[in-house]
Order: structure tokens, then C-alpha cells, then sequence
């Protein structure tokens, strides 16, 4: 089944040198910075400076094809960025830099008369002129580095012309955005990290066999971060809010051109990087068909979902929102038919770079026509439009032309890309053979044919039945418009009928550098579009249309409203988000909280600390007391010495006294001697009193000394218990630090000893 | 000996002597107080550039304080490494003191800004002197003189808050500094020597006598720089500081201060353990892991925050930890990154308190959700505030990726792509706060009845210079790499 197919070699041609990819680039980015300066009231001058940058790009861009056919220009910047800013414009690149500019400036004239309605049109111009510089760097980006640059800045500056409503579903919308893209370039940037750990360069050339067993996880990472911006289901979900809240001409190229760089990174890398440098060995012959395979599935996914939303939606600018994912399925499939296919995949190449030119031009017409139909009625929802066919009779044309063209009718340009994918899976089937194919080739016509299911709706809705009343008013569209949305048709006929011409002028040209041989390319060269066979593909597809709208319409099944918790965003993302701030916050509460508990138990440990010395010091107090209970004792005990020494005196006095009744009989002479000894008596008295009073003054001082010394005591302790309250000093925190310190310090040693044992 | 010889030495004494100068000039001529330190910070900036220039082409200096030849002297070294951590610090104080200059006056009793001078000029002063000596005990001088004038700007508000904080910090940055010297201690009884060339040839001797010493020198190192730096759990004292300091005092110690002791970490890990020594045990090991904590701890606190201040502090855990994860790959890209961050932080953090200043300046708001519509009224400080805010998630165009990138590519180069995820994951943890800041205040609808004042010129005018280093540094890389690389092409 797999055989291993010769060295792929790539052709790219002579290499110009050229500063004109900087200047086209750098010089709408600084025109929309210098609008952003300009005075509010300088309409013209604003609009002249837009229009001039939009020129000023497509020239250059025009001016580049030449050496793009031939060969590719490149500019290097070297000192930019540490890795240096790298410009290179091949075949592939310039064909997306031609739609941008191009569409770009359709846009541009759009705008003059779609914003007239809006408010804040400085900051519009602004960002839509910077955003086409930052698009214009993605398809020019030589390498995966400067690719990311410039899709970085892309996501960023559109993000203000998503929120340009400034409403409540616009600002949800825009930052559902802003993270969904902040994440995709994260994942972008990690994976361009590991391919340069890898490889030592992030060049957007064959690296396959460099990449040894990291290929998965640098693809899923290139795919997370394309693919969001791409809109592959299930990384859709910003989508489908984002796209119809911004205004009409900004929905025009967001949805026409700027997920269409989602597309360009990953064609880039699953149709560039993951070649082998080397020899295609079976083993990455196997590998591509794998990543191919997963590749293919997951646009047949997106494109099934994204059509099946889109038939139940009731906004008109929703069901092309959801349509955009649905034909973004179709340019996926194509890469991947082409990246498992090897060199027969030229088909399916051509077939998703051409289905990028085509839903490029619908798209962005169809936004612009819708967002015509709204300035004038200011009504999104199909159930309150009607009946404008007759009102805007060539809004309704152009909008018949392009959803057409999206159906893949033959003679409109969704037909020649739609056949060349549905060709490129013949191929595979052809090739292989397997039920993986077959299927996917089965759910491709269903798609198709609920395409046209939902575009009879939408149409139906917007353009056919009687006009409500509100809304029934002779609308006057400026020349401006209709010029736009003119060539918007004109331009889905022209392709529609020579197919062949863009096919040949740059399609095969591109698919000739990539190395594309065999079968595929041999009918590339002369593809006859309007033969039987593809006709009776599409001829199927839109009898099962039929069979599929009138009886659903006639029951009324596409009124059906899914549930909410049906949509992925309910089932995947919701539970995932809030499950990841769940953690995080449950994570960071956790430590806090442990922080906290840990402040707490450290504190409550001070405080302990704190009480032990409280006792410590009432303890002193006691003893204070209990010497004091001492001293008092002891006065007591001295004043009782006092008294037996007054008895012992009273006594003496008595027994004196009985000496002298006993002598009184005797001689009168001793009276003198008595009184003598009386007088000396009552001096010993005298002098015994006075020394008690001195003890008494010695016992009156001393109490005061402890009485004081206590005060003492008793203040200090009160200032220690203010002191360790913990609202005047944050004892507490500190001595949590110091837990910490130690315990990190404990943790280092313990680690430090561990190994240190071993020496 | 000309003059240009003494230059090493000059850098760090002429602040101590404009410290000495400040008062008495403030006292005497006021007008002229201000002017003597921008005239010393700029003298400076002159001679640390003109070093450069001659240490490129001469190689490396070495300068002896006195005459006197280490060991027994005081050494200084002037290689191209540390003069462009000086060079950082230099113009970076420069640049906060000149936006000082206007918001001091509002923020500080008028009394107390001579002495505020003198504290800047100490400030700056040791941590000149900390990145060019090459002697252990002289860093631990210095590393005490940087933590007490550190601390004394912030309390030099003379609020409760302020108190409070600048208490806290002088506790656990003194017993840092005890642990430093404790360490020092056993290197130095180990070996007998200080200066930073000896020990690095004395300990791969001394090892194999003292291996248990040495060792608790370096775990000590790692908790006494890891405090002072506020690695992830030893970050405890700095939201509290940071966030209630005058603003161009957090400018100065998120910006600048916080670094110095990351780098002497560095210096201990590279100049003065031998690297073989340090292979045996995973200390690098440690320091990875907690700085990648860090990185996602920080943010997440960083998200729970009310006040801008507050978040802004611990934003700065979670990108001081982006440095010792350059220090822990042991890793020159790492290095690279890590070196390229302390200029990047250094300016974005700087500029993102000088915004949070203008806007307490101008309005008094320090509460997030009051900040709804305000880049109205104060559009260029909040394109500074959204520059700012994009260089810390890392976007395109600003320094921030530039550092990412280096660390995420040597994360890669050594094998450990789970690195790589914690960076990321981390940007867009910034993203999830710093974001919504810069959406709500341009991009809301209604009118907002916010007062506000005139923002003066000079502050302006900061705060551009801000926007176009960190606009600038994420384009124009190559002579800061280069410099790196071929002072890094020394170490390694």
C-alpha cells in the first residue's frame, strides 16, 4: 500500500532580494498608527489616508508577483528580535497577500459608508489599516518566528475591531477572543521552541527527519495554535460570538481573511515542514499518512458541525459566521487528502488554496451584503427581516451570486475548488481504497448539500416574504456600495466561468514548487471542469439538498433550537475552564489558607509563648506579695516584742511600785533616790517610745519601698501585655517568616546531607 | 595612578559622600540638594560606562582599595558581567530619581526629602559596591547598609502601613544577613580566606576536608539571598513593602533592589563555589523548582489582588522567580535570559510603579475596579501601563519575550520541557491580570466621573523613556546579547 517514494526535493527557484515586503508590510502598520493621531474631526483626510494604505499594499503586492511566479523575494532584517525578522514571498504566499490586499481594500471603500452609521471611527480605521499590515506579515514571514510576530499582532490589533461595539456580547465575545488567541500563540510559540531545539532554526522548510520523536508534539502544538485561529471544531467556540459582533466590513475580513492565516500555518507546516529533508523513507511515508488522515477527519468534522450549526441559527450574520467553520473544514480536508497522498496530493493542494481564493471572495462579500441589509434595517434576526428582494434588489442579486458561489453551482467559483477537493479524495479512494476515505468522501456530499440547505434559509429569510412593517421604507444604497458589493459578484461569476484561468496562472505554478507529480497534476494541467463528472457530483449534491430543506422546512425542523448544554461550549469548554480556575483557585486558596492556618498556629504559639512569660511574671508578682505577707508578719511579731516590753516595764514599774509601798514605811530619805529612779524610769520609758516610733517610721518607709517597687513591677507588665497585643505589632507574621526561613533552610540541609552522604 | 584608574572604587564612594554632603545642602542651598545626587548618579553612570568600554578592550579590572593586595586587602572587580548589572542599576536609579524629583513632593512631608536623598544615595552606593566587590565580608557590609537605607525609604512615609512593613522586612532581611554570615563564617573556617578568587581555589581543597561545611555555607547562601530576593516562600515581607512604600521607593526595590541580591547569589554559585562542587549536590536543582513555583504562585496571587500596588509586588515574585530560573539551568542561553530579564523587569516593573504613582498622583486611586475608563484622562500613562503589562505576559515587541524565549530555549537545550510549560503557563496567568487592567480602562463605553489632577511633564516624559526601553529591547537585541555572551563566555 505505502511505497517509499524518491527524495522530495523542493523547487524554489531564484531568490530576490527585496525591501518591498517590509514596506508593504511596515507601511500600513504605520499609516494606521499615524491615523490613530489624526484629529476626530478629519473624516476625509482619515478615509484618504486609509485608502491610500490599502492601495499603497495591493500595489505593492501586485508589483511582487512577477519574482513570486519566478522564484520568491526575501528581506532579512537581521538584527530584529534576536532571531531576526525574515521575509520571504513565494508562490503560496503571494497568492494569500493578493487576496488580502484585495479583499482588504474592498473592505476599505465598504467601510466609508458602512461606518458613517458607527461611532469611534478613528480607532476603526486605525486598527483595520494596522491589521492589514500584521495579516500582510503572516503570508510574508519567511520563518516560523516572524510568522508568529506578525499572527501575535494580528490577533491583538483585531481584537479592538471585534469589541468596536463596546456592548456587553461584544466584550464577552472579544475576550473570549483575546485568551482563545493569547493561548493559540502560546501554543504557536512552544511549539516553534521545540522545532528550534530540534532543528536549530525555525525556516518553514522540509525538517521531518530532524524532528525525532517530538513530531506529534510539535504538530499538536502548531495545530492548537493554527487551528484556533482557523476555527477547526473543537477550538471554534470564539468563533461564531466573535465575528458577528464586530461591524460588517471588519466580519468581512475576519471571517474572509484573517482565518484564512489559520489556514496558511497550517497548510505551511503539514505540506512544507513536515517533509523529510532527507530521503521519504516508508516510515515517514506512514507518518504523513497518518497526520494526513487526522488532518482530513478533522475538517470533515469541522465542515459537518459547522454546516449543521449554521442550518439552526436565526441571526443572519451567525449562519455565516457558522458557515465560515464549515468552509474552513473544506480547505483542512483539502491539506490533509494532500498531505497523506504525498506526491499525487497536488489535487487536493490546488483544491485548498483554491477553495481559500473563493470562500475569501463569498465570504466577504456575503458579510458586506448582509451588513448592508443591517446598517439600513438595523435587524440581525431572520424571523424580523423579509422581503427585501424588492427593497435591495441588487443587494439581493449579489447575495443570490455569492451563495452560489459558496453552494458550488456550476458557472459561480465555489464549483471549480469544491471539485478539485471532492477530485482529490476520488484520488485517495482510488489510491487506498479504505472505509476512512469513503466515509469521509460520503459526509463531504452531505456537507455540501446542507450548505445549500442553510443558504435557502438564510435567503429566504432575508430577501423573500413580505417586508414587516417596520422595516418597510424605500432604502437609497451610495454608489460606493453597490460598487462593492458589484464586484464582489463579478468577480465570483468570472471565476465561475473561466476556472481554468487562476487555476493555471498561479495554482499549478504553486503546486509545481511543492513537488506535486503523477496523476494529479497531469489532469491539473488541462482540468475540465464542465464535463459530466463533476457536474453529476454536483448535480447529486444538490438533489439531496432538496430532499433534504423541503421536508425539514415544511416541519419546521431548523426552528429547532439545541439545547445550551448541547454546544461544545457547555460540554467541553465550560466544564474544562471552570474546572482549571476550580484548581487554580482551589490550589492558591489551599496555600493561602494553609499561610493563613500557619500564620495562626505560629501566632497562637507566640501568644503561648507570650502567657508563659505572662506567668512568669505573675509569679514574681506573687512573690512580691508573699514577701510582703512576710514583712508584715514580721512587723506583727516585732510589735508584739514591743508590748511584752511594755509589760516587762509595767511589770518592772509594779514590782518598783511594790518597792516603794514596801519602803514607804521605811525611810523618806530614800524618797528622793525613788523619785530619782522614777524620773530615770520614765526617761527609759520616753526613750522605749521613741525608738517604737522610729520603728514605726522604719516600718512605714519599707512598706512604701515594696509598694513602689510593685507599681514598678505592675507597670512594666502592663506594658509587656500591650506590647505582645497583636494589633500593634505583627509579632505573629514575623514568627511564621521565621518558620518559613527555617523550614527552607531545614529543607536545603536535609537535601544538602542526603547527597552529601554519598561522597 | 590616574584618575581613571580609581574609577572601580570612586563609583560607590561618591555616593556615600553625597550621602554625607545631602543634609548639609539641604539645609544651606535646597535648590541644589536634588541636583548633587543627579549629578552623582549621573558621574556614575559616566565612569561605569567609560569601565566598560576599557574592560572590553583590557579585560577584566581588578582594584585594590589602598594598595593593599588581597587576601589582605579589599578587592574590587570590574569585569564586563558586572558592569552591565551596574550599568542596569545606575541608569535605572537615574531614571526613578528624576520621576522622584515631582512625585516626593506629593507623597512625603517636606521636611523629611533632604533625607530621602541621602537615603537614595546610600542606597544606590551599597548596591554599587555590591556588585563590583569581590570580597565576602564586604558584601555582607554593604548587603546591611542596602537592607537598612531600603528599609528607611519605605518608612519614611511615616504611616502605620509603612511602619509596619518597613519593621517587617529590617526583621527577616537582618536574619537573612545573619544566615549570610553564618555561612561566611564557615567558609571562611574552612579555607582563611574571603576574597572570592582565593576561595574558589581554596575550597576545591578544602572539600574534601570540610565537605559538611561548605555545604551549610551554600544551603545559607540560598536562604539568605532567597529571602533578600523574595524567592517564592521566603517572598512573605515583600507585597507588604513594596506595595505600601512611596512609589519611587517600590519603583526602586521591585526594579532594582531585589535583583542585586539575585546576582550576588549568582556570584556565590559561579565565582565562588567550584563549580564541580556544586555538581555533586542538586542545589541547582532546588532553586529551579522553587523559582518555578514562584513563577505560577506570584501570578496567582498577583489574580486575587484588589490594590494595584499590592498586585504589582507580587507580580514581581512571579518574574524575580524568571531570574533564578536563569541562574538554576546552569545554562549560558539561561543565563542570557535571566541577565536580559534584570534589564527588562528592572525598566518594565520601574515603569509600571511610576504609573501606579502617576495614577495615586493624579487621582488617588489605588483600587483596580476604580480604574475602569481611565486612559481617558491619562492616555499616556496607560499606554505605559499596556506596554508594561504586555512585556511582563511576554507579548511580541517587548522585552519580556526576548528573556522567555532564552529561558524556554534552554529549558529545551538541558531536556526539561516542563519548564518551558510553567513559563508559558505563567504568561498567560499575566495575561489573566494585567489584561483586563489595560481592556477596562481603555475600552469602556461610559463616561467616568474620575477627578484628576495634571500630571507633570517630567513624569511624562519617565515614563516614555520607559516605553521605548521596553519597546526597543524587545526589538533591537543584539548588543545587549552580545555583551552578555561574551561576558558569560568568561564564566563558562
Amino acid at each position: 500500500m505505502l511505497v517509499s517514494a524518491p527524495a522530495i526535493v523542493l523547487l524554489s527557484g531564484p531568490l530576490y532580494y527585496s525591501s518591498l515586503p517590509l514596506w508593504t508590510t511596515l507601511i500600513p502598520m504605520l499609516v494606521g498608527i499615524g491615523i490613530y493621531l489624526l484629529k476626530d474631526q478629519w473624516e476625509t483626510l482619515r478615509k484618504g489616508c486609509a485608502l491610500a494604505a490599502s492601495i499603497f499594499a495591493f500595489i505593492g503586492v501586485m508589483l511582487l508577483y512577477p519574482y513570486s511566479l519566478a522564484g520568491s523575494v526575501s528581506y532579512d532584517l537581521i538584527d530584529f528580535m534576536q532571531l531576526g525578522l525574515f521575509f520571504e514571498l513565494d508562490l503560496i504566499g503571494w497568492i494569500f497577500a493578493f487576496l488580502i490586499t484585495l479583499i482588504w481594500l474592498l473592505a476599505t471603500i465598504f467601510s466609508f459608508a458602512y461606518m458613517d452609521f458607527e461611532h469611534n471611527r478613528r480607532r476603526y480605521y486605525s486598527f483595520l489599516i494596522f491589521t492589514l499590515g500584521a495579516t500582510l506579515g503572516v503570508v510574508m514571514a519567511g520563518d516560523f518566528f516572524t510568522l508568529f510576530l506578525f499572527f501575535e499582532l494580528m490577533t491583538l490589533s483585531s481584537f479592538v475591531l471585534v469589541i468596536h461595539q463596546q456592548d456587553i456580547p461584544s466584550m464577552k465575545a472579544g475576550i473570549l477572543y483575546l485568551y482563545l488567541g493569547l493561548f493559540g500563540g502560546l501554543a504557536l510559540l512552544f511549539g516553534i521552541l521545540m522545532l528550534f531545539g530540534a532543528t536549530g532554526s525555525v525556516d518553514i522548510a522540509p525538517a521531518l527527519d530532524l524532528l525525532e520523536g517530538q513530531q506529534t508534539a510539535i504538530f499538536i502544538c502548531f495545530l492548537i495554535g493554527f487551528g484556533i485561529k482557523a476555527g477547526i471544531i473543537p477550538l471554534h467556540i470564539w468563533l461564531p460570538q466573535a465575528h458577528p459582533v464586530a461591524p460588517s466590513p471588519a466580519s468581512a475580513l475576519l471571517s474572509g481573511i484573517m482565518i484564512k492565516a489559520g489556514a496558511y500555518g497550517i497548510l505551511r507546516v503539514s505540506l512544507i515542514l513536515y517533509l523529510p529533508a532527507g530521503e521519504l523513507t516508508a516510515s515517514f511515508a506512514s507518518y504523513l499518512f497518518i497526520i494526513g488522515n487526522i488532518l482530513m477527519w478533522i475538517g470533515i468534522i469541522t465542515m459537518l458541525g459547522g454546516a449543521a450549526m449554521a442550518l439552526l441559527q436565526t441571526n443572519m450574520k451567525k449562519i455565516l459566521a457558522y458557515s465560515s467553520v464549515s468552509q474552513m473544514g473544506y480547505i483542512i480536508t483539502g491539506v490533509g487528502v494532500a498531505t497523506f497522498l504525498g506526491t499525487e496530493g497536488g489535487m487536493g493542494f490546488t483544491g485548498a488554496v483554491y477553495h481559500v481564493i473563493n470562500h475569501a471572495f463569498f465570504k466577504a462579500g456575503l458579510f458586506m451584503m448582509v451588513g448592508t441589509v443591517y446598517i439600513y434595517t438595523h435587524e440581525l434576526e431572520l424571523y424580523r427581516l423579509g422581503g427585501m428582494l424588492k427593497k435591495m434588489p441588487l443587494v439581493a442579486v449579489t447575495f443570490i451570486v455569492a451563495a452560489f458561489g459558496i453552494a458550488g453551482i456550476p458557472g459561480f467559483n465555489g464549483f471549480p475548488s469544491k471539485t478539485l477537493i471532492h477530485d482529490a479524495m476520488l484520488i485517495a479512494i482510488r489510491d487506498y481504497g479504505f472505509l476512512s476515505v469513503v466515509l469521509a468522501e460520503k459526509i463531504f456530499v452531505l456537507a455540501s448539500a446542507l450548505t445549500i440547505c442553510y443558504f435557502i434559509k438564510l435567503f429566504r429569510g432575508v430577501f423573500l416574504g413580505h417586508v414587516p412593517e417596520k422595516i418597510d421604507r424605500d432604502y437609497q444604497l451610495p454608489f460606493s456600495v453597490n460598487a462593492v458589493l458589484s464586484s464582489f459578484a463579478l468577480i465570483i461569476v468570472a471565476i465561475g466561468l473561466f476556472p481554468n484561468l487562476i487555476l493555471e496562472q498561479v495554482l499549478v505554478p504553486a503546486a509545481e514548487r511543492l513537488d506535486y507529480a503523477g496523476y494529479a497534476m497531469d489532469h491539473l494541467y488541462h482540468f475540465h471542469f464542465f464535463e459530466w463528472q463533476p457536474l453529476e457530483a454536483m448535480l447529486i449534491v444538490i438533489i439531496l439538498a432538496l430532499v433534504i430543506y423541503i421536508p425539514a422546512a415544511y416541519r419546521g425542523w431548523f426552528d429547532w433550537k439545541p439545547p445550551w448544554w448541547l454546544s461544545i461550549y457547555a460540554l467541553v469548554y465550560r466544564p474544562v475552564t471552570h474546572r482549571l480556575m476550580d484548581v487554580t483557585c482551589r490550589v492558591g486558596v489551599m496555600v493561602d489558607s494553609s499561610v493563613d492556618s500557619a500564620y495562626d498556629k505560629s501566632g497562637s504559639a507566640a501568644r503561648t509563648w507570650c502567657s508563659y512569660v505572662g506567668n512568669l511574671d505573675s509569679g514574681l508578682d506573687r512573690f512580691y506579695e508573699k514577701s510582703s505577707i512576710v514583712a508584715r508578719k514580721l512587723a506583727d511579731r516585732s510589735s508584739d516584742v514591743d508590748t511584752k516590753i511594755d509589760e516587762f516595764y509595767e511589770k518592772s514599774g509594779k514590782a518598783a511600785r511594790k518597792l516603794a509601798d514596801r519602803s514607804r514605811d521605811m525611810d523618806s530619805a530614800i524618797n528622793e533616790a525613788y523619785h530619782k529612779t522614777g524620773i530615770a524610769a520614765k526617761k527609759l520609758a520616753e526613750h522605749t517610745s521613741d525608738a517604737e516610733s522610729k520603728l514605726d517610721r522604719v516600718y512605714d518607709i519599707a512598706g512604701e519601698r515594696t509598694r513602689a517597687e510593685m507599681e514598678k513591677r505592675l507597670s512594666q507588665k502592663r506594658g509587656k501585655s500591650q506590647r505582645f497585643d497583636p494589633s500593634k505589632w505583627t509579632t505573629k507574621n514575623l514568627s511564621f517568616d521565621t518558620l518559613l526561613l527555617v523550614l527552607v533552610l531545614g529543607i536545603v540541609l536535609l537535601v544538602i546531607f542526603y547527597f552529601g552522604r554519598t561522597l | 595612578m590616574g584618575l581613571t584608574d580609581h574609577f572601580p572604587v570612586l563609583i560607590i564612594v561618591i555616593f556615600f559622600i553625597a550621602a554625607f554632603l545631602s543634609p548639609l545642602v539641604y539645609r544651606l542651598a535646597r535648590k541644589f540638594s536634588a541636583a548633587l545626587i543627579l549629578a552623582v548618579l549621573t558621574a556614575a553612570l559616566g565612569m561605569a560606562i567609560f569601565l566598560l568600554l576599557e574592560v572590553q578592550q583590557a579585560g577584566t579590572v581588578l582594584y585594590h582599595l589602598g594598595g593593599w593586595p588581597p587576601p589582605w586587602g579589599i578587592e574590587l572587580k570590574a569585569d564586563p558581567l558586572r558592569l552591565y548589572i551596574l550599568l542596569v542599576v545606575l541608569s535605572v536609579s537615574l531614571w526613578i530619581f528624576i520621576y522622584a524629583l515631582r512625585d516626593l513632593h506629593h507623597e512625603l512631608k517636606k521636611r523629611v526629602i533632604g533625607w530621602y536623598y541621602t537615603l537614595y544615595a546610600v542606597l544606590v552606593g551599597s548596591m554599587s559596591g555590591i556588585v563590583l566587590t569581590n570580597d565576602l565580608f564586604n558584601l555582607f557590609v554593604l548587603m546591611e547598609i542596602c537592607a537598612i537605607s531600603a528599609c528607611a525609604i519605605i518608612s519614611i512615609k511615616e504611616d502605620r502601613e509603612c511602619l509596619e512593613a518597613s519593621f517587617k522586612y529590617l526583621i527577616l532581611s537582618a536574619m537573612g544577613t545573619g544566615c549570610f554570615l553564618l555561612g561566611v563564617v564557615m567558609l571562611y573556617m574552612a579555607t582563611g580566606y574571603l576574597n572570592y578568587g582565593f576561595l574558589q581555589v581554596e575550597l576545591a581543597e578544602a572539600f574534601n576536608y570540610y565537605p559538611r561545611n561548605i555545604f551549610t555555607a551554600a544551603a545559607l547562601f540560598i536562604v539568605a539571598f532567597g529571602t533578600k530576593a523574595a524567592l517564592f516562600p521566603l517572598h512573605v515581607w515583600l507585597p507588604d513593602a513594596h506595595a505600601s512604600a512611596p512609589s519611587p521607593s517600590s519603583a526602586m526595590l521591585s526594579g532594582v533592589v531585589i535583583k542585586i541580591y539575585a546576582f550576588a547569589l549568582f556570584l556565590m554559585f559561579y565565582e565562588v563555589f567550584p563549580r564541580e562542587l556544586l555538581a555533586t549536590i542538586p542545589l541547582n536543582e532546588i532553586i529551579l523548582w522553587l523559582a518555578g513555583l514562584g513563577t505560577l504562585f506570584g501570578s496567582i496571587y498577583a489574580m486575587l489582588q484588589t490594590d494595584l500596588k499590592k498586585m504589582l509586588a507580587f507580580s514581581s515574585i512571579g518574574q524575580i522567580a524568571y531570574i533564578f530560573m536563569g541562574i538554576g539551568f546552569n545554562h549560558d542561553l539561561a543565563l542570557i535570559g535571566g541577565f536580559y530579564h534584570i534589564m527588562v523587569h528592572a525598566v518594565t516593573k520601574g515603569m509600571l510603579f511610576m504609573v501606579a504613582g502617576v495614577i495615586i498622583y493624579s487621582t488617588g486611586i489605588r483600587e483596580i475596579k476604580d480604574l475602569v475608563g481611565i486612559g481617558r484622562s491619562l492616555p499616556i500613562t496607560m499606554v505605559a501601563f499596556a506596554i508594561g503589562g504586555a512585556s511582563m505576559v511576554g507579548l511580541p515587541g517587548t522585552g519580556g519575550l526576548i528573556s522567555k524565549w532564552f529561558l524556554a530555549l534552554s529549558a529545551l537545550e538541558i531536556g526539561r520541557p516542563v519548564f518551558v510549560l510553567i513559563i508559558l503557563a505563567s504568561s498567560l496567568l499575566n495575561a489573566v491580570y494585567y489584561m483586563p487592567i489595560v481592556i477596562n480602562a481603555f475600552m469602556q463605553q461610559e463616561e467616568t466621573k474620575i477627578e484628576f489632577k495634571p500630571v507633570p511633564r517630567v513624569m511624562l516624559g519617565c515614563m516614555v523613556a520607559g516605553i521605548v526601553v521596553v519597546v526597543v529591547s524587545g526589538f533591537y537585541t543584539t548588543p545587549v546579547v552580545n555583551l552578555l555572551e561574551q561576558s558569560l563566555a568568561l564564566i563558562f
